[in-house]
């Protein structure tokens, strides 16, 4: 007979440096006989672009020779594949500002609903490439772990068209997905406060057939949805109850205020990975509107400016291209924490996080400077349970007629000629195991996938 | 949303502010004449009937949660404070269409529930009308509790199946092993707390026969929950269900009396901050840096001083009686030491220093509409022209080359603002809606402080607000604010802006006959209360469309 811990009753000092996953004897019978890892994927996103012309790499499909911003990762090139040549097609001719639309379309693929007819808001198209996974693998506990996510009008996650979803603190993170709620260890106080909570969430079903009165049909069906959820966390808690699968570091890094939160962010989500607590997640790095709180060297107080100045601007040009350089190469040291995390962490299949994992370093814009959404940088950790052969440069550019940088009237759909968003995120499918998978977002911009990146 | 065919005035103004930005991308090359936003205020129409407006289902905003669990169980840790409340600048934080659920919301909605539930059952003596009951009163102390917290939380007495259900989970929890009443009177609290009846505000209505289109009349329950929400920003009191459900709030002369018996409360005071400071964008400088070589004298405190001092000026205007006039122009202040080296005057003065009058030339205000080291008439501009005179102004389109030229010299920030406004400019067309009005304002730096030189150069102050009634050349900050005040245009935005929160939803083409009909309703010298007498009085906030 298999032990059952409480999920939320986490090993504590078990001598362990890193989570590991704990004996397969002691998992429940279903997870025992399925000795196989999940694939997790991970969408770690970089906001107000990069220094174009030294972010890429050189290579081809089987070496990586990376530039100066990459460096940093030198140590696990063999883990990466860079993307090259994806532009976000789906922002051409779309009105709004150029962090509202760049936001709201990187994950979803899909135009957002008009500006002028909603006034704002999150006004996502679609479900987000993230939420889509989500609903497609295998249910965990949470359905995804979205932390430090921008809102309003920068949201970039989305249940469906216009449904943001909400992002978790990164202070309070670690808390509300590790924290003993139960507050004890008691077996049989634990046992009534989870069958308290069955009987709570089924008593606030059962009012929502007593609603009084009658409603339109689109708040019906936001009431619908909110049933749905509701049922959806009932059996969620209900695995989150089953049992745990990992041992907490006696020392985990910890939110740390005005800092990057690098080790503590890769630390909590390889955590959650490793025991399985969710399968996807999505951490934004930086705020569009936010001054960073990373070692960055600008000048001025307002980083959003700054980038928008260029890197060749202001009375010492040569000083400001070196501070933009080393404020773009930070991402790429910061990336390199990540991976280094998830490959020192054991999966339950005996290989690392990362064999199992695809970590998608995305960013909204291009070149920042421009805010434009050409050759918008992406690179790949992991490889996704064997679907995705690291090490590699994958150039998806087409030849394009004129200069690509220019401002406003270059947006015509004739600039957009590079592979697109919508067949990342289909290989990005296809790499988690979903080979059904043949279009994402907006179908006229999908193709199948792009060739090559996946098996 | 918006029917075929049909073109409300606000999506009017934005389709010609659109064709502006054709402008700003340069496709229209030297626009033969200036092309500006409609002008919002037209003669009133002739008293008619007006359609009748939907009536969306809202959800409690974080900040009411909080407000309401505090006035319910009396716990202030206010657990929704880090829940993201959206806004933008034609939506309240309690529009219909910001209604989403997910399953971080719900999980908030979860654990809230149960931290406030297991609080409140050690309090249980003060909170409700019995506590620790023999258990043979158990039930009947459930039910007392349910007529007087579950009436308040819900909003009206609950109904028969509401009851069965909760006296349900009450018998189930109780009859766990080592459960205790507290224990199970918790899962009542925490059942209350997730359902739709608490986190939602549906208005069904009843049917009005006779009417010339399908029209429903908001039941007296549900317009004493659209009174408190908008007023007090919390759930009804007790006297105001007991006037709801005892047939003293049907007549329009019911719903001013209880109105204006709201607003002589403190809690209308708070309630109007809740509205004010989404309105004048107070929000912003939460998430405004100050450059500290340029601006030493801003901290934090300073910061807060200035919010607070705002905050005072606005909510002690509202509950002394006064108009919106007074708003932009009165100079009374509480500002106190933290504040006195920024606005040059003694430690408790209690009138603004000369050159100062009004919301718009409050250190709260200026600072938070510029930039980390320097001014910004374009973002003043922009919140004048949006939040004052309810135009709508688009961010410029994606591509679009939003730097200023090099620095090559010592220049004004209007000096380098020029390009912005120079004919012929693609910046023109957008930026002279903003810019020539935040110029106006150049007297006071980004943090506020009175100047006569930027960046070495004499400052110049001269503004000009283009287009629409209020249309006008003038010098300064008092004048620009004596001009908004006496602007017709924008009294009637300002009224606008208070319908917007009041129904929880932006104005179509339907709402423009409403809104006449409020201003009509004003008196002459209106104050504040008055103009939200007129808005809670209006069919639109108490009829609904009917239901199909």
């Amino acid at each position: 007979m298999s032990v059952k811990i409480p999920r939320r009753h986490f090993l504590r000092g078990a001598g362990a440096v890193l989570p590991i996953p704990l004996l397969t004897s002691l998992l429940p019978k279903g997870a025992r006989a399925q000795a196989m890892a999940p694939r997790r994927v991970m969408f770690w996103l970089q906001d107000n672009g990069t220094l174009r012309d030294e972010f890429t790499p050189t290579g081809d499909g089987n070496s990586l020779n990376l530039p100066y911003i990459l460096q940093p990762l030198e140590g696990v090139k063999g883990d990466l594949t860079v993307v090259r040549g994806i532009d976000n097609h789906v922002i051409w001719n779309h009105q709004g500002n150029a962090h509202d639309i760049g936001n709201g379309t990187l994950l979803t693929g899909i135009a957002r609903t008009d500006f002028a007819a909603v006034g704002g808001g999150a006004n996502g198209g679609g479900p987000s490439i993230d939420q889509y996974l989500a609903g497609r693998l295998p249910t965990a506990p949470r359905r995804s772990i979205n932390i430090n996510l921008p809102s309003g009008t920068f949201a970039v996650s989305y249940q469906g068209a216009q449904q943001a979803t909400t992002g978790m603190s990164l202070n309070g993170a670690f808390q509300d997905l590790f924290g003993n709620f139960m507050g004890t260890t008691d077996p049989a106080v634990i046992a009534r406060r989870r069958l308290t909570r069955e009987s709570v969430i089924d008593a606030v079903l059962d009012n929502f057939r007593h609603v009084n009165g009658r409603v339109s049909a689109a708040d019906k069906a936001k009431l619908d949805h909110h049933l749905t959820l509701l049922r959806d966390l009932e059996t969620r808690l209900a695995l989150e109850a089953q049992g745990s699968s990992c041992a907490l570091d006696p020392n985990p890094p910890t939110y740390q205020p005005n800092r990057p939160n690098t080790e503590y962010t890769a630390y909590l989500y390889a955590l959650a990975f490793a025991c399985q607590l969710s399968h996807v997640g999505v951490y934004m790095v930086n705020a569009p509107n936010v001054d960073p709180v990373f070692p960055v060297r600008f000048t001025g107080g307002d980083y959003h400016q700054w980038i928008h100045q260029g890197p060749d601007y202001g009375l010492d040009p040569v000083r400001r291209r070196e501070d933009w350089r080393t404020s773009m190469r930070w991402f790429a040291t910061a990336f390199n924490t990540w991976v280094q995390r998830f490959k020192a962490v054991p999966d339950v299949s005996g290989g690392s996080l990362l064999d199992n994992t695809l970590i998608v370093w995305a960013n909204v814009f291009g070149m920042g400077s421009y805010h434009d959404f050409f050759e918008v940088p992406v690179v790949l950790a992991g490889r996704a349970g064997g679907s995705v052969r690291s090490g590699r440069l994958l150039d998806y550019r087409r030849a394009r007629a004129g200069n690509p940088t220019v401002f406003g009237p270059s947006y015509n759909r004739q600039a957009f000629v590079n592979e697109t968003t919508n067949n990342l995120w289909v290989s990005v499918s296809r790499a988690m195991g979903l080979s059904d998978v043949t279009s994402f977002g907006d179908a006229s911009l999908s193709s199948g996938g792009l060739p090559g990146l996946v098996g | 949303m918006h029917l075929p065919g049909i073109i409300d005035p606000l999506m009017r103004r934005a389709l010609v502010t659109m064709c502006v930005l054709v402008g700003c991308t340069g496709r229209i090359q030297g626009s033969p004449e200036p092309v500006v936003p409609d002008p919002i205020v037209e003669p009133p129409e002739t008293p008619r009937e007006c359609r009748p407006v939907p009536a969306p289902m809202r959800a409690l905003t974080p900040r009411q949660y909080d407000d309401v669990v505090a006035d319910l169980l009396q716990d202030t840790s206010r657990p929704a404070r880090d829940l993201e409340a959206p806004s933008s600048e034609t939506r309240f934080d309690n529009h219909a269409e910001w209604v989403s659920m997910d399953e971080v919301r719900l999980r908030f909605y979860l654990s809230s529930a149960e931290g406030l539930a297991t609080r409140a059952v050690t309090r249980q003596a003060m909170l409700f009308p019995c506590a620790a009951p023999p258990q043979a009163q158990e039930e009947a102390c459930i039910g007392q509790i349910l007529d007087t917290f579950g009436r308040r939380a819900f909003r009206r007495t609950l109904n028969a199946d509401e009851r069965t259900t909760l006296l349900g989970v009450f018998r189930t929890v109780r009859a766990l092993s080592g459960a205790t009443y507290s224990d199970a009177l918790s899962a009542v609290l925490q059942v209350v707390l997730q359902s739709p009846q608490f986190l939602y505000v549906t208005e069904a209505g009843v049917p009005v026969a006779g009417a010339a289109r399908p029209t429903s009349r908001l039941t007296a329950l549900e317009v004493a929950t659209k009174l408190s929400l908008y007023l007090w920003g919390t759930v009804p009191d007790v006297a105001l269900l007991d006037a709801a459900e005892a047939g003293r709030l049907e007549t329009k002369a019911d719903v001013e009396r209880e109105t204006r018996r709201l607003l002589a409360s403190p809690k209308a005071r708070e309630g109007y901050l809740h509205f004010a400071s989404q309105w004048l964008e107070l929000e912003h400088l939460d998430d405004v840096t100050k450059h500290p070589t340029t601006f030493p004298l801003w901290t934090p405190a300073v910061s807060s001083a200035a919010r607070a001092e705002l905050e005072a000026f606005v909510g002690d205007t509202y509950a002394g009686g006064r108009g919106y006039g007074a708003l932009l122009t009165a100079r009374d202040t509480t500002a106190g030491a933290a504040l006195a080296p920024l606005y040059g005057t003694q430690a408790g003065a209690t009138t603004l220093p000369d050159g100062r009058a009004g919301v718009l030339t409050r250190v709260a205000w200026l600072a938070a509409h510029a930039h980390p080291e320097a001014t910004s008439p374009t973002l003043r501009g922009k919140s004048i022209r949006t939040r004052l005179l309810c135009e709508e102004v688009l961010p410029p389109p994606p591509g679009v080359n939003v730097m200023l030229p090099n620095v090559t010299g010592p220049a004004t920030i209007r000096q380098r603002l020029q390009v912005h406004i120079e004919a012929g400019s693609s910046c023109f067309s957008c930026h002279r809606l903003m810019d020539p009005i935040g110029f106006g304002l150049e007297g006071y730096d980004g943090i506020g402080v009175a100047r006569a030189m930027d960046n070495g150069l004499p400052v110049d102050d001269r503004g000009e607000i283009v287009g629409g009634s209020t249309a006008g050349t003038f010098t300064g900050p008092i004048e620009l604010s004596q001009r908004l005040a006496d602007s017709p245009e924008a009294n009637r935005c300002y009224l606008t802006q208070v319908y917007r929160y009041a129904q929880g939803r932006t104005e179509t083409s339907k709402d423009r006959c409403h809104l006449d009909a409020a201003q009509r309703s004003l008196p002459a010298g209106a104050s504040l209360h008055d103009v939200a007498v007129a808005v809670t009085t209006s069919d639109a906030f108490l009829n609904r469309e009917a239901l199909p």
